[in-house]
């Protein structure tokens, strides 16, 4: 060992005496950080040299040094080296001196060297000088030494007892009284980075934002501001300069003090963040790790995990005993599959759920039971093919058993009774006898009935809203509407003064001009053929006045003559009023006004649609020329599209996409119209350009637009013709499952000929199943060109690459 | 992860009263203009217990994966943290002293 030793410092004198380059191998330690090595190879050239080049590098070798040592807690070392520095150059930093002593303990020397050089020294350094003081004076030192060597009117002297007395306060928990204290100091003490240390490291406690902001005030390099760092390694906001400190045992304790938790649980918290990945990984490294969490809490944790990582079930019976009763394990169980999106067996496995609670007999489960059969029925809802309506309305019944007065409940099941007009009016009755004040279920009343004719109760339960809440505009209409309905009907019973009545109660109900006119028009209409002709005309007269614009009220008028079904002399009058009021205008606002008043109409017998539109059609499509922006083109589209208007949205459709070319909305439009709806057959350019426009749409986000390509151009496929319509490819799926149900259930998978077999009974004669167009999924809908070779390729390929038969049997 | 009962700093058997009340006493003590998260979650937590079938519902289908992050804050706000003492104080304050950095002192 002695010899190697020996070798070892051979090499190094060596390294240092005989090399021939020394200016370079010292420029070479001090960029490598090696500052004794530098330093004794400069100091050797300046020795020698006396020359003043070296000066500056030898500099910074010493201070180098200086700043390795103190990092490393080697104060006295440190001073040792600032005093060979100071040899050599004797006006070397006395400030740096200053702190070395202190940073050594030496707090008698460091204040008579204070004193010697203070008239040197700058302001900066100054201040940071007697911050050091500060903070050693409050560390504990012995003051009355200290003090005698300052002078009486020294800061450091005034404020010390002010900024003792509030950290002793601060450790008492008596911040009332530390912020006192800490009024006291003003703003140039030495103790002023002490005052907003304390102030932040009260509001740490309790205000954590605050804290931050105050620790950020302090300058960093200021003793108080490494006094705060075991709570700023606390704050949330760790900044940079808390991380690249580290901690030192004692600050780890007041760490610990402050956090209330033991070293093991601080670590393992730290460690948690790396092992939540999944909650099966946070459950394991939870029971292996986690004991210091407590028993109680870490099964709490592990029993809310349980759902996520149903594996681990067995594991926490073994751990933590058993689970509190049967209901409770179904309903994990329950979850669990629900997380895992088992629609298959959720239902029942809630439905068990379920049962367990009715077993235990207790009426403080009631409302336990009712929420778990209306959640049965959300997820049967869910999977509409698994269960039908009927299915989901039982099981919404069976929630009321239990929970009586849900009106939520009754809702559902009005809405589902859909398919049954009688039962679901028959629902509503009921409804309406249990939440009689109920406005929600009474507005449903008054769309009901009046969708069924029954306008007198119709307005009936309009009223009864209206009392409830007569600023409700929208019942207001209703109420008028019913009246107005139930005014038509009298009229075609030829019961002119009784719907004349109907009139004047709509009209006492019209405030703020609601009705627009059309219960004037409506009244004057039938006027008219009651005889007074004078009086329905003066009637009229007023609803038109009343009306939006004179075009709207001509349409009114010419809308409601049609539908009283008057006298051809009027009827015949009102149109050509109205086609004199179409010739004159060509308004855009008066065109949407228009095509809104035509959406009212819906419901009107075909006659008066027809009439109407051989009217009013040919004036629209002139109306296409007009300057519209997109999102009244779309709204436009939309109407002449779902009124079926094929000339109208073919007009409109082309002046869009004139403008606005790349819609993939608009274009569909366009090929719908040209189709007359899907009733002609695509083209093949029609075909590239709508499986263009999906795609557009699809890289768009748009799935809306998406869906309805895809299933115009499924509707398009030639087993359309034979099906019961709908997608042909499900239809053929569902034709498979029910052949193969056999294969389904053992989960194997038919032969190639069984396969053949059913396929050539069921489709066409010739027809293969790549043929019946491409699948409604959007990932596995071919383009055209694919579809169009797979027809092309041998019978081979459609045994093995059927997407059909891939999706049934994977 | 605490619970919305916990939260509210109520019972779970609590009933709608109970829970406007802690609700409202959590407001007071976290209002939203100095704690805007804090506040959100008391807000989150009210909603989700609120009525009686609000509460059944929680019970019966609350799935939410416990947040990591959210469960280390809620053990540290549960663990009851003390001031350091003088002495303690006084060794931060010596040990303050020699973490100046040297080199900003030339």
């Amino acid at each position: 060992m002695a010899k190697k030793k020996k070798k070892r410092r051979r090499n190094k004198n060596s390294a240092v005496t005989c090399g021939a380059n020394q200016p370079d191998l010292g420029e070479k330690f001090l960029s490598k950080g090696q500052y004794g090595q530098a330093i004794k190879i400069f100091r050797r050239l300046y020795k020698e040299t006396s020359d003043e080049q070296w000066r500056q590098p030898l500099h910074i070798a010493f201070s180098g040094r200086i700043n390795q040592l103190t990092a490393k807690g080697m104060y006295k070392e440190a001073l040792g080296i600032y005093q060979n520095a100071k040899i050599l150059f004797p006006d070397y930093s006395p400030s740096l001196h200053v702190v070395l002593l202190l940073q050594a303990g030496k707090v008698n020397e460091a204040a008579q060297a204070y004193r010697s050089v203070e008239a040197t020294l700058t302001k900066k350094q100054k201040q940071a000088i007697d911050e050091s003081f500060a903070a050693l004076l409050l560390s504990g030192l012995e003051t009355d030494t200290f003090f005698a060597v300052l002078p009486e009117d020294s800061s450091l002297r005034l404020h010390y007892s002010h900024a003792s007395r509030a950290l002793r306060a601060y450790s008492l928990k008596q911040d009332s009284d530390a912020l006192a204290s800490l009024q006291n100091i003003p703003f140039r003490s030495p103790y002023k980075n002490f005052r907003l240390a304390l102030k932040g490291m009260i509001a740490f406690h309790s205000r954590p934002d605050e804290a931050v902001a105050l620790f950020e005030k302090i300058d960093h390099n200021s003793p108080f501001f490494h006094m705060t760092l075991p709570y700023r390694h606390l704050l949330p906001e760790n900044n940079e300069h808390s991380e690249k400190e580290t901690l030192s045992p004692s600050d780890r304790r007041i760490v610990r003090s402050l956090v209330g938790l033991d070293a093991k649980t601080i670590r393992f918290l730290d460690s948690l963040k790396n092992h939540g990945k999944t909650p099966s990984s946070l459950y394991q490294y939870l029971v292996t790790s986690g004991k210091c969490l407590g028993s109680q809490r870490l099964r709490k944790i592990c029993y809310r995990l349980l759902p996520h990582a149903p594996g681990k079930f067995q594991d926490f019976l073994r751990r933590f005993g058993g689970i509190r009763d049967r209901f409770e394990a179904r309903r994990l169980q329950a979850l669990a599959m629900e997380i895992e999106d088992e629609y298959f067996a959720v239902a029942e496995a809630w439905e068990a759920a379920c049962k367990e609670l009715i077993l235990k007999n207790d009426p403080a489960d009631s409302l336990k039971i009712a929420m778990l059969y209306r959640h049965v029925a959300e997820v049967m809802e869910k999977d509409p093919g698994e269960y039908d309506v009927n299915a989901i309305r039982d099981t919404l019944q069976k929630s009321l058993q239990y929970d009586p007065d849900d009106k939520e409940t009754y809702l559902r099941i009005f809405h589902l009774l859909q398919i049954s007009p009688a039962e679901q009016y028959r629902h509503l009755n009921f409804m309406l006898e249990k939440f009689p004040e109920d406005t929600d279920i009474l507005l449903l009343g008054v769309e009901t009935t009046s969708r069924r004719g029954a306008f007198k109760k119709a307005s009936r339960l309009a009223a009864r809203i209206l009392k409830i809440d007569p600023i409700n505009t929208r019942v207001r209409r209703l109420l008028i509407d019913a009246h107005l309905a139930h005014a038509h009907k009298l009229a075609g019973l030829k019961k002119y003064e009784l719907a004349c009545r109907e009139c004047e109660a709509a009209a006492s109900y019209d405030r703020a001009n609601i009705g627009r006119g059309k219960i004037e028009i409506c009244h004057g209409l039938i006027n008219l053929p009651a005889g007074d002709e004078a009086g329905g005309m003066k009637f009229i007269a007023v609803g038109e006045s009343k009306a939006e614009s004179r075009i709207l009220a001509h349409f009114w008028i010419y809308a409601e003559a049609l539908s009283l079904g008057l006298p051809k002399k009027w009827s015949k009058l009102f149109a050509s009023r109205l086609k004199a009021e179409l010739r004159a205008t060509r308004d855009q606002k008066e065109l949407l006004q228009i095509m809104d008043a035509m959406t009212e109409l819906d419901g009107e017998k075909d006659n008066v649609l027809q009439s109407i539109g051989s009217v009013v059609i040919p004036w629209l499509k002139k109306g296409a020329k007009l300057d519209w922006n997109r999102t009244e083109l779309r709204k436009l589209c939309r109407f002449f599209y779902d009124k079926h208007y094929y000339d109208l949205l073919l007009a409109y459709a082309k002046a869009a996409i004139k403008k606005k070319s790349e819609d993939p909305l608009l274009q569909y439009y366009c090929i719908y119209a040209k189709t007359m709806g899907g009733k002609k057959r695509l083209t093949r350019k029609q075909y590239n350009l709508l499986d263009k426009a999906w795609l557009d749409a699809g890289r768009s986000g748009d799935r809306e637009v998406a869906n309805l390509i895809d299933n115009f151009i499924v509707g398009d496929s030639p087993l359309k013709g034979i099906g019961t319509g709908g997608n042909p490819l499900q239809l053929l799926a569902k034709i498979l499952e029910t052949k193969f149900e056999d294969h389904l259930a053992a989960g194997t998978e038919p032969t190639d000929d069984e396969y053949d077999a059913v396929i050539s009974e069921v489709l066409p004669e010739g027809l293969l199943p790549s043929e019946l167009g491409p699948s409604p999924h959007p990932r596995r809908r071919q383009s055209p060109k694919t579809d169009n070779a797979l027809q092309e390729t041998s019978d081979d390929d459609t045994d093995n690459n059927n997407p059909t038969q891939l999706d049934l049997f994977p | 992860m605490k619970t919305p009962f916990e939260i509210l700093n109520i019972p779970r058997e609590s009933g709608d009263d109970a829970v406007k009340k802690g609700y409202l006493a959590m407001v007071k003590r976290f209002p939203p203009e100095r704690f805007p998260d804090e506040f959100q979650r008391i807000c989150t937590a009210y909603e989700a217990v609120k009525t009686e079938k609000d509460r059944v519902k929680f019970a019966l289908f609350d799935a939410a994966v416990p947040d990591v992050d959210a469960l280390i804050r809620d053990i540290r706000e549960d663990a009851e943290g003390d001031r350091p003492d003088l002495v303690s104080l006084q060794r931060l304050l010596a040990a303050a002293v020699r973490r100046i950095v040297t080199v900003d002192m030339e």
